[in-house]
């Protein structure tokens, strides 16, 4: 049901369904390991001998299939995983547009982004950062790139007491200290973080990347999205393929993010696509089904059991009415065992009538 | 409503100790039961008590939405979750004991027990040693003494285990104190009720 309201939404904004086959060569996700987040693979040698995976990720093919064109896709697929140590099979659906991403064409992909969180529940919150902003940050506060990975990783955990630790070993300037400090604590609406941001004492690098920030977040409110974004710097995600806003969304319930995406024009370029730029999202659809959808208690709703002396033409009508009606009902003989579980049990009795059964 | 993880034992009984100088108490804890939840409805609180090493498992899965939990549990698990306050309690080290003559020969491979094997391979990984690791679950002291291991990584408070075995600490790992953290998704849901929370404390560890 979610994912024919999904893909309406997609098509609706002139998106086109993506489908491919279910592996590819292994080299392709061997050579972007760290774009999958590790996990092993599904792998199998072919027919000819080479060697094969079974999909754990389907933008990579997308932009290998891309011809340098714009391109704007979604899909839903199953992909393959290793998952706490075993593999599962989980259902993404996901949109991604490739081809050179303008500010128009960015914030189109994160007005999809919430209005998908929308279709599930009212209560959701989706979450942005700018990767570019918090690495010219850092860049621009002349720190080596050991200790600037030591700091992502810092904000991703919104760890204060270890970024001191820097200052202790002076490393860190205290009033750098003080701006990352700022950076960290920033939790709201967009533009209300971007004005706070925009307070700090930044340099040239990061302020030119805050525009452009600030330029999507006045693009988005037109979309009429900016109430339910917050801007959160503790999303962090890997440097090597994302380059500039990256977003995450959520759902009360559910204590994983759900949706999560970016710009990342760094994957085509390693892929040897330098001047194609791309911005996408994929959504969970495993973690819907886990927290979201209501619990079942009941394998059928009636299970009406008969006996050797019953009217099988009669019951047939019966059932046939209680069916009509939306009732699950399984017809099975007195004698049968069986471990379902049903909301009602009765025992057929010849003449027996739908109001007699639902009293 | 905001769902507190604790550790069972004295660490927990300080964080809690705490967490009511604050203002979130709940007087039915400290009642001597085997309960494992207790709710303050007042305060708009609830706890739970688990084992310590299960406290950032409750957090990250969000079965709790903060909870407090030493910075061993953060380093060993890695779990992903916001790591908001250094509480300064429980504080000790993580170290590399054996005996105190212990010599180091790089031609074999060192033998290290613990209760930490992640950080025990991350440490020695960082120095280039070749290591093989024995996870035991308790009395790690044991297996210098008993020639099963050439030397342990593990808690160091005060020494005194250590002593008391003839053995002695070597090497300090890291400094380790108790942290308050929250799931990454109730924070933001929770966003004002687990801000408070955090500032609360912070502004109760200022005054002492």
């Amino acid at each position: 049901m979610f994912e024919e309201k999904l893909n309406a939404l997609y098509e609706q904004f002139g998106y086109q369904k993506f489908r491919m086959s279910h592996f590819e060569e292994y080299d392709l996700y061997a050579q972007n390991r760290p774009f999958l987040g590790g996990g092993h693979l599904i792998t199998f040698s072919d027919i000819d001998g080479s060697l094969k995976a079974l999909k754990p990720d389907i933008t990579i093919s997308i932009i290998k299939n891309n011809d340098g064109k714009s391109e704007k896709v979604y899909y839903n697929e199953n992909v393959y995983r290793e998952v706490n140590g075993s593999y599962q099979e989980m259902l993404q659906v996901g949109v991604e547009s490739v081809g050179n991403p303008d500010i128009y064409a960015q914030a189109e992909v994160i007005a999809l982004a919430l209005q998908s969180l929308k279709v599930f529940s009212p209560e959701y919150i989706l979450d942005i950062s700018d990767i570019g902003f918090l690495g010219f940050v850092l860049e621009e506060m002349e720190l080596s790139s050991s200790v600037q990975e030591e700091i992502f990783r810092c904000f991703s955990q919104k760890n204060m007491p270890e970024i001191d630790l820097f200052v202790k070993k002076g490393i860190l300037k205290a009033s750098d200290r003080e701006i990352l400090k700022r950076l960290m604590e920033i939790y709201g609406p967009l533009e209300e973080g971007i004005a706070q941001v925009e307070a700090l004492p930044l340099k040239q690098k990061a302020r030119k990347e805050l525009e452009n920030l600030k330029m999507l977040a006045k693009v988005l409110t037109a979309f009429g999205t900016e109430a339910g974004i917050c801007l959160d710097f503790s999303l962090v995600n890997s440097m090597d393929y994302y380059n500039g806003v990256i977003f995450q969304g959520f759902l009360k319930g559910v204590p994983y993010p759900v949706l999560s995406g970016g710009r990342y024009d760094n994957l085509p370029k390693r892929m040897g696509k330098p001047a194609t730029g791309a911005i996408g999202f994929a959504i969970t659809m495993e973690l819907i089904t886990q927290y979201l959808e209501q619990r079942k208690f009941f394998d059928a709703d009636i299970r009406m059991r008969y006996e050797d002396s019953c009217d099988f033409a009669r019951m047939t009508e019966l059932v046939t009415t209680l069916r009509a009606g939306g009732k699950q009902v399984r017809c099975e003989h007195v004698g049968t065992e069986s471990s379902m579980r049903c909301l009602k049990q009765i025992v057929y009795r010849n003449g027996m009538r739908a109001e007699e059964v639902m009293q | 409503m905001i769902d507190i993880a604790l550790p069972k034992g004295r660490l927990g009984e300080q964080a809690y100790a705490l967490l009511a100088q604050a203002g979130y108490e709940c007087p039915s804890i400290l009642e001597k039961n085997r309960k494992l939840i207790f709710e303050n409805l007042e305060k708009q609180v609830r706890y739970f008590l688990v084992k310590p090493t299960d406290v950032s498992v409750y957090v990250e899965r969000g079965a709790a939405d903060v909870g407090i939990v030493g910075k061993d549990i953060l380093l060993e698990y890695a779990p992903q979750v916001y790591e908001l306050l250094d509480l300064g309690l429980g504080k000790c080290r993580i170290c590399v004991a054996g005996y105190e003559d212990f010599y180091d020969n790089r031609d074999k491979v060192l033998r290290v027990a613990t209760k930490f094997p992640n950080i025990a391979r991350r440490y020695y990984q960082q120095k280039s040693r070749d290591i093989e690791i024995i996870k035991l679950n308790g009395s790690i002291e044991l297996a210098p003494i008993l020639g099963l291991s050439d030397v342990i990584v593990d808690i160091v408070e005060t020494g005194k285990t250590l002593q008391e075995n003839q053995l002695a600490p070597l090497e300090t790992i890291t400094e380790i104190s108790a942290r308050f953290i929250s799931n990454k998704v109730s924070f933001k849901f929770k966003n004002k009720e687990i801000g408070k929370l955090q500032e609360t404390l912070k502004q109760t560890l200022l005054k002492g």
